[in-house]
C-alpha cells in the first residue's frame, strides 16, 4: 500500500498540463522534503519549480483529504455499526460548509488572516457543530445510544442544510464560487492549506490509530465492548473528537468530497477483513491514494479545464465498488 | 465460596421506575444460577447491573467482595463477562477475530500490536473448550446458530472471568443446540469452579441445569432456592399466571415441568379433573385427607384419599361422599411400602408410610384411568410435599402411590384389591421378594 502511494504520489505530480519527467519530479520531491540530500535541481529550474509550488502541495493536498475523509469513514462506519455511515453522517461536515458558504457569501474577511479566513472559519464552524451535537446527545440521554446520535446528526445535517440553500438562494455573483466549493476541490490551494490540514491530521490520526482493538469490540454493540473492558463512554468521545477533526479539517481545505470517506473503507473490508488494527491504517493509506487519483484525472483528463475532483470520486469509485462488491458476494455463494 | 453477592439492588430506567426491587441474592464458586421470570419482570436488568452496564439505584453487587463499583473497565472485564440478549455482529468478522475481542482488557500499548503468545493460548483453549477451533477462519456470519453462541461463549471465556453472566443463550437454539451449549456451560461451571448466571426464559432447562434458582415476579425476589424447591405448581400458577404443572422424574433431582396444551373437542379434552378440594382430618394414628376431584368432562366426582400412616397397625376408614364407606385394615399382607432412602426398609409396624387411595367408578375408559391417576399422583405428591414431608421428595411417588379400581359405595373384599405399582413395577417387586425372605 506504502509503495502504490508512493507510485501514485510521484505519477500524479508528473503529470498535468505541463508534462514533468519522472526524474525531475523525484528529485524535485526528494528536495522539497530532505534538502540536505545532495539532489541538484539547476536545469530543470522551471519544471521543478510547478512541482515544487505547484502540484506537489496540491497532490498532498489531496492525500491528505482523502485520507482523513478514508479514516475518518472507517471509524465512523465502526463505531456506528452502520454500514452507510461516511464522515458526513454527524453533520460536522455540514457546520464546516455553512461556515465555508457564509464566508463566500458575505465576504468576509479576518484581518491578520486574509484568504485564509475561509479555512479558518469552517474549521470553527465544525467544531461549533460537533460540540452542539454532543451537548444535545448528552443531554437527551446520559448513556447515550449510537442509533441517538446519527439521529442527532441528522437532525443537525438538515438544520444546517437549510441555512446553506437560504444562502445558495439569496446569493448572486457568488453562486458559481458557492457551488464550485460545495463540490470540492483540491485546486489552487497551495502550501498554506496543507499546512492547515497537517495539524488536524495529525490529532486524528494519533487519536484514532490507537483505538483499533476498541473498535473492534464495538463490532457486537456497546454493551459487548464495555462487557470486554472498554471505557465505552470515554472512548467513543474520542473517536467522535478524533474523527470529527479530521472531517473538519477536510472540508475546510478542500470543500465536501464525497465518496471517499462511505467507500474506501468498504473496499479495504472487502480486500483485507474487518479487523480494524488493518482497517484502519489501510483506509487512511487507500484513501489518499484514491483522492490523488481522482485529482490527477480531474486535472488532466478535460485539460486545461478541470472537472470538480467529488464527480470523478463518485464517477470512478461507484463502478469499481460495484464490481468488488460483485465479484465478493459472488465468490461466498460459490 | 462466595463469588457474587448482590445486596438489595433497586433499579430502573428513570426517577421512579424499579424494574429491580431490592434484590439479594448470592452466587458460589463452581454454581450454576438460573433467572427465572415472567417477561419484564427485571431479569435482563438485574443482570445489567450485574455486569456493570446499568447503574444501580441503590444496593451494591460484589465480586469476591469488591464492590463493582470500584473496578476499573478493564478489571471488571477480566472479573465478569457478559453475554447480551441480543449480540448482532455487523462486519465480516472470522470466529478468530471474535474470540479475540475478549482479551481486549489484556492487551496494553498504543500501538495494535501482534497478539503475544499468552493471548493467543487462551483464544485457542477458549475456542477448543468451546469445540469452534475448527472454525476459526471461518465467517462468523456463515456459522450456524449454536456455533455462534459458542463462539460468542468463547469471546467470553476469553477474558478469563470469574463470573458468566448469560442473558437467554439459548434463545433461537434448535433442542439439538440448546442441550448442547447448556451442556457445555455447565460442565465448564463444574470444571472450572467459576460461578455462571444464566436468565432462562425455559423454566424446564432451569430446573434440570440450575443449582439454585432466583424466581423474580415485578422485579422482586420470588424465590430463590433449588430448583424442587422453587418450582411448585402454586408458585408457577401464580407468578406466570398459567396452569403449570409440576412432577418428579425419577432418574434426576429436577422436576418436570409441564402443561396441556387445548385439545380436540371429543378428544379425552377435559378428562384431567381441573378442580381439587380436600379436607384433612387426623385419626388414630393415620392422617387423612379425602380428595374429591370433580372432572368435567365426566361431570363426576372422583374420590380419593390419601394417607399418612404412622403405624401400620390399625385401621384406615376410607369415606365417600362423606359417609364412612369402607374400613381397611392394615395388615402386612396388604404391601403397603415405604422405600427409606438410602436402603430399601420395608415399614409394616413401624416407621411412616404415605400413600394415595383411589377411588373409581368401574367402567371407565382406561385412558381416563390412567389420566386421573397421573393427576393424582401429582396431587398427592403436592399434599405431601405442602406438609414438609421431606423424606418424600424425589421418588416419593413411586412407593406411596397405590391404587386400586373400586366401585363406589361398595365395600371391596380385601383378596379383590388390585394393586397397581406405577413406574416402579420391579422396584417395589424386588423389596417385596426382600420382605418375603426376610420374614419368610
Amino acid at each position: 500500500m506504502l509503495a502504490a502511494f508512493t507510485g501514485v504520489l510521484l505519477l500524479a505530480v508528473s503529470a498535468g498540463s505541463v508534462a514533468v519527467p519522472l526524474s525531475v519530479s523525484i528529485r524535485a520531491v526528494l528536495i522539497q522534503f530532505f534538502p540536505f540530500l545532495p539532489v541538484s535541481l539547476e536545469t530543470e529550474a522551471g519544471a521543478a519549480a510547478i512541482i515544487q509550488e505547484v502540484r506537489l502541495p496540491r497532490v498532498l493536498l489531496a492525500s491528505a483529504v482523502g485520507g482523513a475523509l478514508g479514516l475518518a469513514g472507517a471509524v465512523f462506519q465502526g463505531l456506528l455499526r452502520n454500514p452507510l455511515a461516511d464522515p458526513y453522517t454527524l453533520g460536522v461536515s455540514s457546520g464546516s460548509s455553512l461556515g465555508a458558504v457564509a464566508v463566500l457569501y458575505f465576504g468576509w474577511q479576518i484581518p491578520l488572516l486574509g484568504g485564509f479566513t475561509l479555512p479558518v472559519v469552517s474549521i470553527i464552524c465544525g467544531f461549533l457543530t460537533l460540540a452542539v451535537l454532543l451537548l444535545f446527545v448528552y443531554s437527551v440521554e446520559r448513556a447515550v445510544r449510537t442509533e441517538t446520535m446519527i439521529l442527532a446528526g441528522i437532525i443537525i445535517t438538515a438544520f444546517l442544510s437549510a441555512f446553506m440553500s437560504l444562502l445558495i438562494a439569496f446569493s448572486g455573483e457568488e453562486l458559481r464560487q458557492i457551488i464550485q466549493w460545495l463540490l470540492g476541490s483540491v485546486s489552487r490551494r497551495g502550501w498554506d492549506y496543507f499546512q492547515l490540514i497537517v495539524p488536524c491530521l495529525l490529532v486524528g490520526v494519533l487519536l484514532l490509530l490507537p483505538q483499533a482493538r476498541a473498535l473492534n469490540a464495538f463490532a457486537f454493540g456497546e454493551d459487548s465492548a464495555s462487557s470486554v473492558g472498554v471505557n465505552v463512554a470515554r472512548t467513543r468521545l474520542l473517536l467522535l473528537i478524533g474523527a470529527s477533526v479530521l472531517t473538519g479539517g477536510a472540508v475546510a481545505v478542500s470543500g465536501t468530497i464525497g465518496f471517499v470517506g462511505l467507500v474506501i473503507p468498504h473496499m479495504i473490508r472487502l480486500l483485507w477483513g474487518p479487523d480494524h488494527k488493518h482497517l484502519l491504517p489501510l483506509s487512511f493509506i487507500g484513501g489518499a491514494v484514491f483522492l490523488m487519483l481522482a485529482d490527477l484525472i480531474a486535472r488532466t483528463a478535460a485539460s486545461p479545464a478541470e472537472v470538480p475532483v467529488g464527480v470523478i470520486t463518485a464517477l470512478a469509485g461507484a463502478p469499481v465498488f460495484a464490481l468488488l462488491l460483485f465479484y465478493q458476494r459472488r465468490r461466498r455463494w460459490q | 465460596m462466595v463469588v457474587v453477592q448482590v445486596e438489595n439492588v433497586t433499579a430502573g430506567y428513570g426517577k421512579r421506575s424499579k424494574v429491580v426491587d431490592r434484590v439479594s441474592f448470592n452466587v458460589r464458586a463452581g454454581e450454576m444460577i438460573g433467572i427465572v421470570g415472567p417477561n419484564g419482570s427485571g431479569k435482563s436488568t438485574l443482570l445489567r447491573v450485574m455486569a456493570g452496564l446499568h447503574e444501580a439505584a441503590s444496593g451494591s453487587v460484589r465480586y469476591k467482595n469488591i464492590p463493582l463499583s470500584s473496578f476499573t473497565s478493564s478489571q471488571r472485564a477480566k472479573t465478569v463477562a457478559y453475554l447480551p440478549q441480543f449480540d448482532e455482529l455487523t462486519a465480516a468478522y472470522s470466529a478468530r477475530q471474535v474470540v479475540e475481542i475478549g482479551r481486549y482488557a489484556y492487551q496494553h500499548g498504543l500501538w495494535p500490536a501482534a497478539n503475544n503468545k499468552e493471548d493467543e493460548q487462551v483464544i485457542q483453549n477458549a475456542m477448543q473448550q468451546m469445540q469452534v477451533w475448527s472454525k476459526r477462519f471461518h465467517s462468523f456470519h456463515a456459522l450456524s446458530g449454536g456455533e455462534k453462541q459458542r463462539v460468542l461463549l468463547a469471546r467470553l471465556l476469553a477474558q478469563e472471568p470469574e463470573c458468566l453472566l448469560l442473558d437467554e443463550p439459548t434463545n433461537h437454539l434448535d433442542i439439538h443446540y440448546r442441550i448442547e451449549l447448556l451442556n457445555y456451560i455447565r460442565s465448564w461451571t463444574l470444571e472450572e469452579k467459576r460461578a455462571v448466571v444464566v436468565v432462562m426464559h425455559d423454566i424446564q432447562a432451569a430446573a434440570l441445569y440450575c443449582d439454585r434458582v432466583l424466581m423474580l415476579s415485578q422485579g422482586r425476589v420470588e424465590a430463590f432456592d433449588e430448583p424442587t424447591a422453587v418450582f411448585t405448581e402454586s408458585r408457577l400458577a401464580q407468578v406466570y399466571q398459567a396452569d403449570i404443572h409440576v412432577s418428579l422424574q425419577h432418574e434426576i433431582k429436577a422436576p418436570a415441568v409441564h402443561w396441556r396444551p387445548p385439545q380436540p373437542e371429543g378428544n379425552g379434552a377435559d378428562d384431567v379433573p381441573l378442580s381439587w378440594s380436600e379436607t384433612a382430618h387426623r385419626m388414630e394414628a393415620v392422617s387423612h385427607t379425602a380428595l374429591n376431584v370433580y372432572a368435567p368432562s365426566l361431570k363426576k366426582l372422583v374420590y380419593g384419599s390419601v394417607f399418612f400412616v404412622d403405624t401400620i397397625n390399625g385401621a384406615v376408614h376410607i369415606s365417600a361422599d362423606g359417609e364412612l364407606t369402607h374400613t381397611i385394615q392394615f395388615s402386612p399382607d396388604m404391601h403397603v411400602w415405604r422405600k427409606s432412602t438410602g436402603s430399601r426398609e420395608a415399614v409394616f409396624g413401624s416407621g411412616q408410610s404415605c400413600f394415595l387411595w383411589l377411588h373409581m367408578a368401574e367402567g371407565w375408559p382406561a385412558q381416563e384411568i390412567s389420566s386421573l391417576q397421573l393427576y393424582m399422583q401429582r396431587k398427592a405428591f403436592e399434599w405431601m410435599h405442602d406438609r414438609g414431608y421431606t423424606g418424600l421428595s424425589h421418588g416419593a411417588l413411586e412407593e406411596v402411590i397405590v391404587t386400586a379400581p373400586v366401585k363406589k359405595n361398595e365395600a371391596i373384599p380385601e383378596e379383590q384389591l388390585h394393586w397397581h405399582y406405577l413406574h416402579i413395577g420391579e422396584l417395589i417387586e424386588s423389596v417385596l421378594d426382600d420382605y418375603n425372605s426376610a420374614s419368610g
